[in-house]
Order: structure tokens, then C-alpha cells, then sequence
């Protein structure tokens, strides 16, 4: 049966939404043999549980339901990511939001099904206040110019899509501390398996280096991402999961105040139409610029994470000179070892995506 | 979909002249620094074409010494054809890219690297 998660036109919080109930789905299921599938669906996340049977007692009663809501998120980044997701909240009110959120999922679990099933769940703008640490444009006056009027109101949402937001968002958002700043990242579904979503969670979201900014961070988890999905695809014979994008965003800190700063999209489809499609020297091309990232965290070492970033991000002509440009001189000055650098085949891959972003 | 880049790499002009300018950059008797950047600083196609004719000649002199292959004068011309159609830019992207490979000779010595690391 599918579940309606209507699109607001806020991205974030959107997949976040998605996420949330996927997982709300997932946790209350008592046979716990099926999973949810999340589909893009253009103006909805479809989200498909067509043998599953979740009930409010099944999920009320579930141990790891239970735990999501008290695993310390700061030991393990694979854990829900709580405490960074209400960030900008003072540390008991972060605690009486998580427990809120649970609470109300647990209360309105049939009606928020119902809802979802029947004529799919849609975002009044009014109610709770959406976090900063879920979704940047939430900030006060960040959403339109406010002149010198500066009277903007942090974005609220009712209380189902909050709780639905709040849970998807400390289970699915990647975040990176580092001095003074957190990095996020969510990955958007295009069609993914939520148990195999939470085996890429477990593979990926361990993987992190000192970043020269939230483009850095993000170019790197793409890589991990694609090469973690491209194992799974070689071994599993009825893998067919996909990403179509990695919304991104940072926070940083002023003072006592965090304030949103750079955001965006990568698109990830040329990573995972290499990885699926020829993944013998996608797994090449993921080693080489994995250790590019590697090498360029290291101090005096930046060009080579701002050269692989750069062409991650925007994979065109100039970016690809320069990246040789930085690689050739390590090769030939400091040297790099052969397992890390591109064979024939691979650096022909690299080609086509630049050739096919034209 | 536009393949010219893909295409260029995989011209055997273009191969034969990146495999040298790989060992000219790798090997530690020759490490021709000055050619490479003559030719990231060419714009127009007559500065790159002397870009390469300098390479070439720096290249002669140690080729003949440590007897390795140089390029023909048939790939010297396919490469100025190249640049003239495709342009400076695809052709010294396609070039470099080739200097990155790694070659036969590097793995096999560090396999044995490897090798001797573990037998000790």
C-alpha cells in the first residue's frame, strides 16, 4: 500500500519527511521482513510498504524503535543524530523535542497513517518551529530580502510533518563537525530500499577527514557513497537502489549563535551511472580520487582536495586541467604510489563524465 | 552527448606522445618540468605546437641514451591536426591525462616492493 509524502517545496525538509516515515513504517512492522520503499515521484515521495503491516502496538512495544530515541548520537555518527539536528536549541530543550517527537508519532500513529495512505500528507506552515540544524532556510530572515525590515519569523510546520521531519532528519542527515562549523548532508531518494539504506548508513557514514568546506565534504561522501552502492550492486543480484541528488548545507557558529551559510545540490547520477554501469573501473576511479581526498586533508596537501572537489562538483574541461595540472606535479615531485593512481581505462571514465557534462 | 574528449584520449597520437611525456616526467634522469608547463601556458595552437616541438627536443638527447621509443613523425603531425580541429584545450587535457597513468613498470615494481617488503 502506498504512503503519500506530498512535496512543500522546501527540499530538505521534504526528504527528511520521507526518511521519517519510512522509518515510521519500518519500526511499527511486525513481521519486519519487507522493507519500505522510498520513490521520488516528482511532486510526492511514494513511499511503498505493500506487505507490510504496521501497527501502533507492534511499534510502542519495539525495543529499537525505543532506543532510536536514546542511543548518545556523539559516540557513533551512525546513531540518530539528535543532538547536532536540534543544534541550535539550548540542551533540555533539545531533550523535551526528542521526546516530543516520539511521543507524537506514537499518539497519532494511525491518523498520520491514514493521512499518508488516503490523501498524502501535505505541510501547513504554521504550528512547530522547523530546526536550523534540519533545514537552513528555517533561520529568521533567511527565506526573502527583508529590506531593512527585519521582522522574517522562523519557519513553522504543523506538528505531524515536524515530528515525521525531526525523525527522518536524525536518522538520514550526515553530520560533520569541525571547528566552528557543521557540514550536513542528506542523500535524496530516487528509489531506495530503507534496510538497504540503513546497510549504506552503516558503510558510509563513519567515513570522514578534516574539510576545507562543505563542497569538500560533500564531493568526498559522494565518492563513498557511490563506491559503497556499487559493492552492493555487484554483490546483490536485485540491488536496483539509486540517489538522484546530495543536498547540502553548512552551519556556523557566531558567537553564541549558529547561522546557516552555503547550500546546495550535487548531482550524483554520473558517480552512480559509473559505478553501476562499468563498475570494475568505477571501483578504479573511486580509489584514486578516495585517496586524493585522503591526501589533500592533510595540511600543505589542499590543492589536491580543491582540485578533485572542483571536479566533482562541476566536471568540466577547466576543472579537469586542473586536476591533472595538481595530480602530475605530486606524481612526478612527491610521489604517489601506483595502487593510487588511475589506469588506462579508469582515467577514460573521468573522460566520459566530463564529455557527457558538455 | 558530446565524446570529443574520450575520443582524443583514445587518438594513437595522442597515446604514443602521453606515454612520453609520462617518462619524460617519471624517469628521474630526464623530469622535463619545463615542457610540461611550456604546454599548460600555451593558448593558441602555434604556441602549443612549439611547446611541443621543445619537448621533443629535450626528449632526443636522453632518449638516445636510455634507448626508449620516440614519437613518429606521422603522430607529430595527427597531433597538430588534432589541436587544429579539437582545439589547445582537449588536446593537452587528453595528453596529461595519459602522463597520469600509471605504467607496466611501476606496478611491477611495486609488487615486488611488496614482495620483498613481506619475505623480510
Amino acid at each position: 500500500m502506498p504512503y503519500w509524502i506530498m512535496k512543500s517545496g522546501v527540499p530538505i525538509l521534504d526528504v527528511a519527511r520521507a526518511y521519517g516515515l519510512a522509518a515510521l513504517l519500518s519500526y511499527s512492522d511486525a513481521d519486519q521482513s519487507t522493507s519500505p520503499v522510498i520513490n521520488d515521484a516528482g511532486s510526492a515521495f511514494v513511499i511503498d510498504f505493500p506487505r507490510g503491516k504496521p501497527t501502533r502496538d507492534y511499534l510502542s512495544q519495539d525495543d529499537a524503535w525505543q532506543a532510536l530515541f536514546y542511543l548518545p548520537s556523539d559516540l557513533d555518527p551512525r546513531n540518530p543524530a539528535w543532538s547536532s539536528l536540534f543544534v541550535t536549541d539550548l540542551r533540555a530543550l533539545a531533550e523535551r523535542k526528542r521526546k516530543q517527537v516520539q511521543e507524537h508519532l506514537e499518539q497519532q500513529f494511525d491518523e498520520l497513517l491514514g493521512t499518508a495512505r488516503d490523501r498524502g500528507l501535505s505541510v501547513q506552515f504554521e504550528g512547530e518551529s522547523l530546526s536550523g540544524g534540519l533545514e537552513p532556510s528555517a533561520f529568521k530572515g533567511s527565506k526573502s530580502a527583508t529590506r531593512a525590515h527585519y521582522a522574517e519569523d522562523q519557519t513553522k510546520v504543523d506538528t505531524d510533518n515536524w515530528a515525521l521531519a525531526c525523525l527522518g532528519g536524525a536518522l538520514a542527515g550526515r553530520y560533520v563537525w569541525q571547528h566552528r562549523a557543521v557540514f550536513v548532508v542528506y542523500p535524496v531518494p530516487e528509489k531506495v530500499h530503507f534496510f538497504n539504506w540503513r546497510d549504506i548508513k552503516q558503510k558510509t557514514y563513519a567515513e570522514r577527514l578534516n574539510y576545507l568546506s562543505v563542497q569538500n565534504a560533500v564531493a568526498h561522501y559522494s565518492v563513498v557513497l557511490a563506491e559503497a552502492m556499487r559493492k552492493m550492486a555487484v554483490s546483490r543480484l536485485d540491488f536496483s537502489d539509486r540517489f538522484s541528488n546530495l543536498a547540502y548545507f553548512s552551519l556556523f557558529k557566531t558567537g553564541n549563535q549558529w547561522k546557516p551559510s552555503s547550500a546546495g545540490l550535487l548531482n550524483i547520477q554520473p558517480l552512480l551511472d559509473m559505478a553501476l554501469g562499468q563498475p570494475h573501473e568505477a571501483a578504479k576511479v573511486f580509489q584514486v580520487w578516495d585517496y586524493l581526498f585522503r591526501r589533500g586533508s592533510v595540511r600543505g596537501c589542499e590543492d589536491l582536495a580543491e582540485a578533485i572537489t572542483e571536479l566533482i562538483m562541476s566536471p568540466s574541461l577547466e576543472n579537469l586541467e586542473r586536476h591533472n595540472r595538481v595530480l602530475i606535479r605530486y606524481i612526478a615531485g612527491k610521489g604517489v604510489r601506483a595502487m593510487n593512481q588511475y589506469t588506462e581505462e579508469s582515467v577514460k571514465e573521468v573522460m566520459q563524465i566530463v564529455d557527457n557534462s558538455v | 552527448m558530446s565524446t570529443t574528449l574520450s575520443e582524443v584520449y583514445s587518438d594513437p597520437a595522442v597515446r604514443e606522445f602521453g606515454a612520453t611525456l609520462r617518462r619524460a616526467l617519471r624517469i628521474k634522469e630526464i623530469q622535463d618540468y619545463a615542457s610540461l608547463i611550456e604546454m599548460e601556458n600555451a593558448e593558441k595552437p602555434e604556441d602549443f605546437s612549439e611547446a611541443v616541438r621543445r619537448f621533443l627536443r629535450r626528449f632526443d638527447s636522453p632518449a638516445r641514451r636510455l634507448k626508449l621509443r620516440r614519437p613518429t613523425e606521422q603522430s607529430l603531425e595527427r597531433l597538430s591536426w588534432l589541436v587544429d580541429q579539437h582545439g589547445v584545450q582537449i588536446v593537452r587535457a587528453a595528453l596529461i591525462s595519459h602522463a597520469l597513468v600509471r605504467g607496466v613498470r611501476e606496478d611491477e615494481a611495486e609488487e615486488e616492493e611488496e614482495t620483498n617488503d613481506q619475505q623480510s
